[in-house]
């Protein structure tokens, strides 16, 4: 179990895991607090931010911490939120098993589609993944019987405590609890030895091969893992919006997580969660006044790009040896 | 199936392999020269669907307006793409961060969305064909519609075009010299800036020219751009990634096959084109080549990204 433990050292590598998880963990203490002091409408807005934060943390895994830019993050959020509904309806099972249905569904989708997947070139991947969703999306629509098609599939049999029209609270801390148990793990996963792996590979995957990591089961792992914590996201969405759509396929939920992720820090465990805020706010403000959001957050998107880049490379320098481009090393 | 039916749908089929295959032709000249995967090509080619209905407002729905929005949207099209590369896409090149080319074409693609709702609101729009256009000619018992005709007409003649300028003019020559090796090139004394910003604004010009041409077809509408889109990816991978001749393979051959699709299901032709890419993705990989068949315009890049990861 050494193995697998979180690498804390000295009181600098401490320091360092405060800095990568403080404000995660900050937000998530307000995140508790919120329902005591806002209204239903906040309430509401912050549920609908801890999903985005979930699928940004499930994008930033591959993209920020080991370099596969997977642009079909919608597909395993999808299916987490299908599965989660019709195991629900159909087998009429309590709502944290039909969740963790949809997160096995979505993890085997996963490992299935990785595996040929994570040995494809950087572009092949960015494209192959975008058509996933877009191929589930398609299969959703086109399957009325199982899915409700394009009118949607309504989750019937949610209980009194959990359906949000009844009690937006229990809803709220209900999504807050489950997110947080995945952080965690997560933060512990990226800060142990299978996180420093990931992250070598992104460095450069040809000395990771040499150093003797087994590059391609890491990434279909991380795959995986990524497609896991993304299916949570699409399962608790089921509980604030009590409907799914072929919609949750759509690659505007990916790029959203790309969006959050750059906005907070790419590679860093805090970033997506921060981002998936102050996102969340931007679109929140801006929807009170107009409906069009698409041209706010391209305004938001190319402004980081083109001011703040080092939210995307400063990482990769800072690290300093060996830092390469993760999608030209080693591919 | 009679002869006539058969011919119908041949040419219904070839209609939609052209406007497929300018969107995906865009896409591919632009990632196989600038090494950009333009993300922004769905929302350009719904750009240039809503200026042709504005356009064709503006001087009438005659033959002569069409003409002149054919030539008009594009290049307008076009020429804003060029303002971009200049303004934006030049400063990533040198980085070489294919990553943030892609969102930063992400992003353009959001403010052209995001401007058209701006600009023409969220509702749907149509535009119609002047007199000389509509209607159809009867070929050995099919009526073949003018306006399909005239767009595969069109189709060859870029097509063609395309291919001359590549291989028969200096400007190709130099374009395929850039793809080999750019510093070399621009060692040479060529601008290798301008050439950039040229083949950037005829990617994107193509894209738009796919916009005008459906334009007339449905009802324009901001779904416009993930039903460009998304053929338009599949397209591009299954010809191989900026390969043209297997991207104007693969047009045709999902063009052809959905138009035959949809004379029994319309499911079945809206599954086509993935179901071609299964097949064809598949049996690249039959063929021990599970990477990826980079013949064509980019071929250096793909041959190190491959040693690298032998």
């Amino acid at each position: 179990m050494a193995r697998m433990g979180v690498v804390v050292g000295s009181a600098r590598t401490r320091r360092a895991l405060l800095a990568d998880g403080g404000p995660a963990l900050a937000l998530l203490a307000l995140a508790a607090l919120l329902p005591a002091v806002a209204s239903s409408e906040y309430v509401l807005l912050a549920a609908s931010m801890i999903v985005s934060a979930l699928v940004g943390v499930s994008f930033n895994l591959l993209f920020g911490y080991t370099g596969m830019f997977s642009f079909g993050q919608a597909a395993f959020y999808g299916l987490g939120a299908y599965a989660t509904a019709l195991s629900m309806n159909e087998a009429s099972v309590d709502f944290y098993v039909a969740l963790a249905v949809g997160v096995v569904v979505a993890v085997a989708a996963g490992v299935a589609g990785g595996t040929v997947l994570v040995r494809m070139e950087p572009v092949a991947f960015v494209m192959l993944t975008f058509a996933l969703g877009a191929l589930l999306q398609f299969a959703a629509a086109h399957s009325p019987r199982l899915t409700g098609g394009d009118s949607g599939l309504i989750a019937t049999s949610l209980p009194r405590g959990l359906n949000v029209v009844v009690d937006v609270n229990g809803v709220y801390y209900a999504m807050l609890a489950v997110a947080a148990a995945v952080l965690v793990g997560v933060f512990a996963f990226v800060h142990a030895r299978a996180g420093l792996m990931l992250r070598g590979i992104r460095e450069d995957a040809l000395r990771a091969r040499t150093l003797g990591v087994a590059v391609e089961r890491r990434r279909l792992g991380v795959f995986a893992l990524a497609a896991g914590v993304a299916a949570v996201g699409g399962g608790l969405s089921v509980l604030s919006a009590q409907i799914v759509y072929p919609d949750v396929f759509d690659w505007k939920i990916s790029a959203n997580a790309l969006i959050v992720t750059l906005l907070g820090g790419v590679g860093r465990f805090s970033g997506p969660v921060v981002g998936a805020v102050g996102l969340g706010l931007i679109d929140f403000y801006v929807g009170k006044l107009s409906t069009d959001t698409l041209l706010v957050e391209g305004a938001v998107l190319l402004t980081v790009i083109l001011l703040a880049p080092r939210g995307v490379v400063s990482l990769r320098r800072k690290q300093g040896v060996g830092a390469r481009n993760p999608q030209t090393a080693g591919r | 199936m009679s002869l006539a039916t058969f011919i119908a749908q041949l040419f219904a089929g070839l209609g939609l392999a052209f406007v497929l295959f300018f969107t995906a032709a865009g896409l591919n000249l632009v990632w196989g020269v600038l090494g950009v995967m333009n993300f922004a090509a769905g929302s350009v080619y719904m750009l240039g669907a809503y200026l042709t209905t504005s356009a064709i407002a503006l001087v009438g729905a005659s033959a002569l307006g069409w003409t002149l929005a054919l030539i008009a949207v594009p290049l307008a099209v076009a020429a804003l793409g060029a303002a971009v590369e200049v303004a934006l896409l030049r400063r990533t090149y040198r980085a070489q961060d294919e990553n943030r080319q892609f969102m930063l074409t992400l992003a353009l693609s959001y403010l052209i969305a995001g401007a058209i709702v701006l600009v023409f609101g969220t509702h749907f729009r149509t535009v119609s064909l002047p007199g000389a256009l509509s209607g159809g000619w009867s070929v050995l018992g099919a009526t073949l519609p003018r306006y399909t005709v005239v767009t595969i007409v069109l189709g060859l003649l870029v097509t063609a075009a395309i291919w001359a300028v590549l291989y028969r003019t200096r400007a190709g020559l130099l374009t395929r010299a850039a793809v080999d090796d750019r510093e070399m090139l621009s060692v040479l004394g060529v601008d290798v800036d301008r050439l950039y910003s040229g083949v950037f604004a005829v990617g994107i010009g193509l894209g738009a020219l796919g916009g005008v041409l459906i334009a007339p077809q449905g009802t324009v509408s901001t779904n416009l751009e993930t039903t460009a889109l998304v053929p338009a990816f599949i397209v591009v991978v299954t010809g191989g990634l900026g390969n043209m001749t297997g991207a104007l393979m693969a047009a045709l051959t999902i063009g052809i096959a959905q138009s035959f699709a949809a004379l029994h299901d319309a499911t079945l032709a809206q599954l086509t084109p993935y179901a071609v890419m299964s097949v064809v993705l598949l049996a690249r990989a039959a063929t021990g080549r599970l990477g990826w068949s980079l013949t064509g315009l980019r071929s250096r890049r793909g041959g190190a990204a491959r040693s690298a990861a032998g």
